[in-house]
């Protein structure tokens, strides 16, 4: 197995108050991870470290993406490497049409790429195809980016986004939150789709019900910005039975 | 010739301006509507007084206003010289006032039926003072549009110019003013009298982008049934101080107001949206709204934000004021970028989506298309 990502030892803060306490995960390339924990734990936090949020200031250790450090890196650099983020709470921003912002963004990747960029009507054509797809409904094509959208909708907004851009790296965050089982499944579906071997998944979730939908192939247990346990599948089921009790204190 | 060392005496043969000027006084640094602008360096200044006298017209597919002096118009356009018209005399601008005072002539033109008018201004001369004023007399039931443009090449000068614009009942008048001046040592006082008579309408969309010193006083009366819809775009950069300041008089029942301001700054750029809306005691029934919303694209730009409402009747139907101030969305902007979009086209798609609302009321694609490529430009 091939690691897309090394995290050692790092240590981020945000508002001065120290959330991740020394991670170490390694994430392997093609492989589901999922990663659970209780509030509080850092499972977000460590997903906007990875993405670069501005909130996030990264006091000791690194990021290896593809083997380079990417702690220095722009969080549109990041992105333009490959990873993606489905945000928990995507935002809505009136007056930016969607095609236009998802058209931008592609062809700011194609760039990165060294690839011609694609006119309108290329990318229509494509976009027209990905909501098919989705089950999506074309209008959104039209409308301001999330805005209006249902919790659902913006759910499937963000793998819209995750299958135009085809990024290498995939983090859900926590995607499954306030959809119903058939969005569920509508999202799990797709990402299934994505899974090719090469792009990597970063699932994090509090709940089992996607995982099994998505069948994950490593679980990792996050407790006080720690990894405290890293296993399969069987980890959510003690989970389930027990609580995070049974993986006793970091 | 310095603006601020005018002097009245003589002027006797427009003794009701006159008149009117020595009762306001001239304007000073803490006259309202100026306090924010900083007028004393623009009016204590020495200029070359170049009152505009009129000249050959030539035929052209637009009005075209060269240093006050009208070069080119439409074919079948009327315009006459008139050395003295009846002025609004109740507007709360001296700069109106003087502007009326020292332009030789007021360019009039009737409106006697419905067209569309695109206009360009110059300003072309450096170093001078130029004043002139432009007046519509728009018939009963006409829809007339006016497209606005400006050319500023001029440097060290200052310009007074406004309109006059009285729209007879059930009149329609739609006037958009893509201003940019991109010219540091320019001063430009636009001071507007419009009178919306009976069930007319007039509507406004001002653009102000650049780097000059440019400031826009309206006074507009409303009478029964009238509406009103104004528009505003800020975007000041670097010293720039760009201003719209406004008083809006309901006179009669049932007139309707609406305005925006979405106002847009950067560096030590300064906006200011000074609007007072008047409902007088007969006026019942109105409905007005305003608001005024800006982004300081850093921490050295500022915002003068002031909309005011004065209401003599207890009979209203809707009047709603506000104003905010705040930098772009910090999690729009990392939203973006995390999609691979580089921060400075981040905020560029932000800024324009906090314009969205005004240009989706324009409806005016070819205008939007300009007003962006004008903008990127300006970045």
């Amino acid at each position: 197995m091939k690691k897309i990502m090394e995290i050692k030892d790092l240590h981020a803060s945000i508002n001065n108050k120290e959330i991740l306490k020394g991670i170490d995960l390694d994430l392997y390339e093609g492989k589901v991870h999922a990663i659970m924990g209780p509030n509080g734990a850092g499972k977000s936090t460590l997903s906007k470290t990875i993405v670069g949020h501005p909130d996030v200031e990264v006091t000791q250790g690194e990021i290896l993406y593809k083997g380079k450090n990417i702690i220095d890196m722009e969080p549109e650099e990041r992105a333009l490497e490959g990873i993606f983020m489905a945000f928990q709470h995507p935002v809505e921003i009136p007056g930016v049409n969607n095609a236009y912002f998802l058209r931008t963004a592609l062809n700011a990747k194609r760039k990165h790429l060294g690839l011609p960029p694609l006119n309108a009507a290329e990318f229509l054509r494509l976009l027209k195809a990905k909501l098919k797809e989705l089950g999506m409904k074309e209008e959104m094509i039209h409308r301001s980016l999330n805005e209006g959208f249902s919790g659902g909708e913006k759910k499937l907004n963000e793998i819209l986004q995750m299958e135009i851009l085809e990024p290498d790296f995939v983090i859900l965050d926590e995607i499954d939150s306030g959809l119903d089982i058939d969005a569920l499944k509508r999202v799990s579906d797709a990402v299934n789709k994505m899974r090719d071997g090469k792009r990597t998944f970063m699932i994090i979730t509090h709940y089992r019900k996607i995982l099994d939908y998505i069948e994950p192939d490593f679980v990792h247990i996050l407790k006080d910005g720690k990894v405290l346990k890293t296993g399969g599948i069987e980890l959510v089921d003690a989970l389930e039975r027990e609580g995070y009790k049974v993986f006793g204190e970091s | 010739m310095k603006p601020i060392a005018l002097n009245l005496d003589a002027y006797s043969h427009k003794k009701a301006i006159v008149q009117k000027l020595r009762s306001m006084g001239m304007p000073t640094p803490k006259t309202e509507h100026y306090r924010y602008f900083g007028i004393k360096p623009i009016l204590e200044r020495d200029y070359t007084f170049l009152p505009p006298e009129p000249g050959a017209i030539e035929p052209g597919d637009h009005l075209e206003i060269v240093d006050g002096r009208v070069a080119q118009a439409p074919k079948g356009l009327y315009i006459e010289h008139l050395p003295q018209v009846r002025v609004d005399d109740s507007h709360y601008d001296q700069i109106y006032y003087i502007s009326h005072l020292l332009a030789p002539a007021t360019i009039q033109i009737e409106i006697e039926e419905d067209m569309e008018l695109p206009i360009t201004h110059k300003f072309t001369q450096n170093g001078a003072f130029i004043p002139y004023r432009i007046k519509f007399l728009v018939h009963e039931g006409v829809k007339f549009k006016i497209k606005e443009e400006m050319v500023v090449v001029s440097e060290g000068s200052l310009y007074f110019y406004g309109y006059d614009i009285q729209i007879a009942p059930k009149g329609e008048v739609r006037l958009v003013s893509n201003r940019v001046t991109n010219i540091e040592d320019f001063a430009l006082f636009g001071s507007h009298s419009i009178e919306v008579g009976k069930e007319a309408t007039f509507t406004l969309f001002t653009f102000d982008l650049g780097n000059a010193k440019t400031i826009h006083n309206y006074h507009t009366i409303l009478h029964e049934r009238a509406s009103h819809e104004a528009n505003h775009v800020i975007f000041a950069k670097r010293q720039a101080r760009l201003g719209n300041t406004f008083h809006i008089e309901h006179r009669g029942k049932e007139a309707t107001t609406t305005q925006r301001s979405r106002n847009i700054l950067k560096d030590r750029g300064r906006g200011i949206f000074d609007g007072l809306l008047i409902v007088k005691n007969p006026a019942k029934f109105a409905s007005i709204t305003q608001s005024s919303k800006t982004i300081l694209l850093n921490d050295g730009a500022y915002m003068v934000s002031k909309p005011q409402m004065e209401i003599y009747t207890e009979y209203i139907t809707q009047a709603s004021h506000g104003s905010t101030t705040g930098h772009l969305d910090e999690e729009a902007l990392f939203y973006l970028r995390q999609r691979g979009i580089a921060l400075e086209e981040a905020k560029e798609m932000l800024v324009l989506s906090f314009l969205e609302e005004i240009f989706t009321r324009l409806g005016d694609e070819e205008l939007r298309r300009e007003f962006i490529a004008i903008y990127e430009e300006r970045q």
